[in-house]
């Protein structure tokens, strides 16, 4: 702007004012314009910002909550990989240690073992009767020996080391036979071959060798096992074999000597058959004679042996008595091999019969085929007749002893009984006395009377037969006889009411020469009576007792013809008999006793 | 449920709920030991008890006790199981390594004879 004076100035400067308060409006209302838009620019830029401020916020809040799961799931993962990871630490340690104690386990059984090994190892080898070498090579020097070796080679063990084995051997070529065999097989077993030992010189022994890593070396074990007993026993043996070849030639020597002793023993035997006393045979099977000695030929009654064996063809049918004789003797030889002292009847050559006595047996060969039959013969003819004799006589003495004794009684005394005095306590007994008898002894002569006393009382014998009665004697002419022994009966009063009535019948009958007629007196009585054998020669069975003496007195105080009983007797036939009272009579060493007189049976 | 050989038998009682381990065992690797594994973890998938005796076992090599371990950490994580071993005294490796087993599992029970 151009210079201006003060009013000018001062004019111009309101001018100047205004144009510049005007250009200041101007320029406000353009700033105010400019505002307008800047504020509306602004505000749309702000609206637009502040939309994009919100995505982005968004976007942030979104990230956030995603960061949030994120570091929480890692978070999780973290913790179990730590977890996992304590397990397997822990899994780790665990299975380490288990490691470690296992370990420390076997390894300590290994070292056991192992000591017990060279334990077991040294026991073996110094207990062993083996020698046991060990050396590096098999002429190298000795590292090793048991005290075996020590004791055999006299050195000390300590002082064995450093040796050589073959300095050893009683042959130094075994060394060279050893290593050749050992480089041929890879090992030595059981060569025999002899070594020196300080005590018994030099001796078998079976050397094996063997091949072994010993500390990384390899070392032999040279094995030495006495063998020097096996070696004698050998020898003994071929000595015992060569012994037994000389004695089994001094055998064949004895042989040949007993088989000349045979012959002269068969010489001997044959003579023996020829002279024996006995009848010697041998038979076919079939029956026929192979050979037989003269005192069999002359025993059948034949000429000769010659003779015999050609006449007899078949011993079973010409020679026995007894049909099927042969068969029967044979069939005990097959059962039992033999028979002895077989007794059979045979002919003679001439029809004769004789006894014979044979012994005979089965010849069977080794397969135990039957050959033939032999056997001996002895005549026992004599001792036959002799023993018929014998039973004849005993038979005889046995019938004799009978007609004194009950046969009861007989077999007791036969059976060694000395004294036999037996009690009963109910016997019948009868006396029957023959009435006038001595009166007419004195009219008839004694022969005649003892005839006819013979044939009464054998009467009276048939009669106490026939009601099985017990005869015990006869006194004189009296006749005893009892009912109810040895043998008890029931009847036994019956029985002798019964003879009783028989004997008077039969005693009726009886005659004598001169037309008198003979009568008898009984007397009976029932009861208790001892019985029996006494005194040692001539003995009889007879009765004792009370019962007797009555029975005696009933006859001796009776009538001829009459039976008189006691009341004992009456009471226990009443029933069956008929009796008549005879009364009160007066019986001496009794006094009075009622007595009956025996009718007859009723009926 | 039971593995025999002629070195060990593994024999599993459902009545007692108790796998029975005798004699020597001495499988090759963890593969080896799979089926052992698979009747324990059969074993405690009903079973809210679970035993397991080891008295008669004499000889259980490395794999074998890590099998066991593993089995340890599976019936822990299951959360459901009270689990018993059974160990004798008298065999050495029993007496140190059932211990590390209970670190795995400090609710699991030792019973020694």
């Amino acid at each position: 702007m151009a210079e201006a004076s003060p009013v000018e100035a001062q004019q111009n400067v309101s001018v100047a004012e205004v144009e510049y308060l005007r250009l200041e409006v101007a320029r406000l209302q353009r700033t105010n314009c400019d505002l307008e838009i800047a504020v509306q620019t602004i505000t749309e830029h702000g609206d637009a910002v502040e939309a994009e401020l919100h995505q982005t916020n968004q976007q942030l809040q979104t990230e956030i909550a995603e960061r949030r799961l994120a570091q929480s799931t890692l978070q999780n993962i973290f913790e179990t990989v730590s977890r996992d990871k304590a397990d397997l630490e822990l899994i780790l340690k665990a299975t380490a240690e288990h490691g470690d104690t296992v370990e420390y386990q076997l390894y300590t059984r290994a070292v056991e073992t192992m000591i017990q090994s060279e334990e077991l190892f040294r026991a073996i080898s110094e207990s062993t009767p083996i020698l046991m070498i060990l050396t590096q090579t098999l002429d190298g020097a000795i590292v090793y020996a048991n005290s075996i070796s020590s004791q055999r080679f006299g050195i000390d063990p300590q002082a064995l080391i450093g040796h050589h084995l073959k300095e050893f051997f009683a042959n130094p070529n075994d060394s060279e036979v050893l290593w050749a065999l050992f480089e041929q097989q890879g090992s030595v077993r059981n060569h025999e071959m002899k070594i020196r030992t300080i005590a018994e010189g030099t001796i078998w022994v079976s050397a094996s060798v063997h091949s072994m890593m010993l500390a990384g070396q390899q070392t032999l074990l040279t094995t030495l096992y006495d063998i020097s007993d096996r070696k004698l026993a050998e020898e003994a043996l071929h000595q015992s074999q060569t012994q037994l070849r000389q004695q089994a030639q001094v055998l064949e020597q004895r042989v040949e000597q007993r088989t000349a002793a045979l012959a002269t023993a068969e010489e001997k035997y044959r003579k023996i058959f020829e002279d024996a006393a006995e009848g010697i045979f041998q038979t076919t099977v079939p029956g026929q004679y192979l050979n037989v000695n003269p005192a069999l030929a002359e025993m059948y009654g034949y000429d000769s042996p010659a003779d015999l064996i050609a006449s007899i063809t078949d011993i079973g049918a010409q020679l026995y008595v007894q049909p099927r004789r042969r068969e029967e003797l044979l069939a005990f030889v097959r059962q039992l091999e033999s028979v002895t002292v077989c007794e059979s009847e045979v002919y003679r050559k001439d029809g004769s019969v004789i006894w014979i006595s044979e012994n005979m047996h089965a010849v069977r060969d080794d397969d135990g085929t039957l050959l033939h039959y032999e056997g001996s013969v002895r005549d026992i003819t004599d001792r036959k007749s002799t023993e018929e004799e014998l039973r004849r006589q005993r038979l005889k003495s046995e019938r004799l002893l009978l007609n004194v004794l009950p046969q009861a009684i007989a077999e007791r005394l036969k059976r060694g009984q000395k004294i036999i005095a037996d009690s009963f306590t109910e016997a019948t007994v009868l006396f029957a006395d023959l009435v006038g008898f001595t009166e007419l002894s004195t009219r008839i002569s004694p022969t005649e009377l003892v005839e006819l006393l013979n044939s009464v009382f054998s009467k009276f014998d048939h009669l106490a037969d026939h009601h099985r009665l017990e005869k015990i004697k006869t006194i004189g002419d009296a006749y005893m006889v009892v009912a109810g022994l040895p043998v008890p009966r029931a009847d036994h009063v019956r029985a002798i009411a019964d003879i009783a009535i028989d004997m008077q019948r039969e005693i009726a009958k009886i005659k004598v020469h001169d037309g008198r007629p003979l009568s008898l007196r009984i007397g009976i009585h029932t009861g208790p009576v001892v019985a029996g054998v006494i005194g040692i020669r001539r003995f009889t069975y007879d009765l004792w007792g009370d019962t007797v003496n009555v029975a005696s007195r009933m006859e001796s105080q009776g009538e001829p013809e009459r039976t008189q009983v006691t009341e004992a007797v009456y009471h226990r036939l009443k029933n069956g008999y008929n009796f008549e009272r005879r009364g009160a009579v007066a019986i001496k060493g009794k006094g009075d006793m009622i007595t009956y007189w025996l009718l007859d049976k009723k009926g | 449920m039971h593995i025999k050989t002629d070195d060990y038998t593994i024999r599993y009682e459902p009545e007692s709920a108790t796998a029975f381990f005798q004699g020597l065992l001495r499988l090759d690797g963890m593969e080896a030991y799979q089926p052992v594994m698979d009747i324990l973890l059969n074993a405690i998938e009903s079973a809210s008890s679970f035993t397991i005796n080891l008295r008669d076992l004499e000889f259980l090599n490395s794999s074998g006790i890590s099998m066991l371990s593993m089995f340890v950490v599976k019936a822990r994580d299951k959360g459901t199981v009270n689990l018993v071993f059974q160990g004798s005294e008298k065999i050495l490796w029993q007496t140190k390594s059932l211990k590390n087993l209970q670190r795995l599992m400090p609710s699991l029970k030792l019973e020694f004879v």
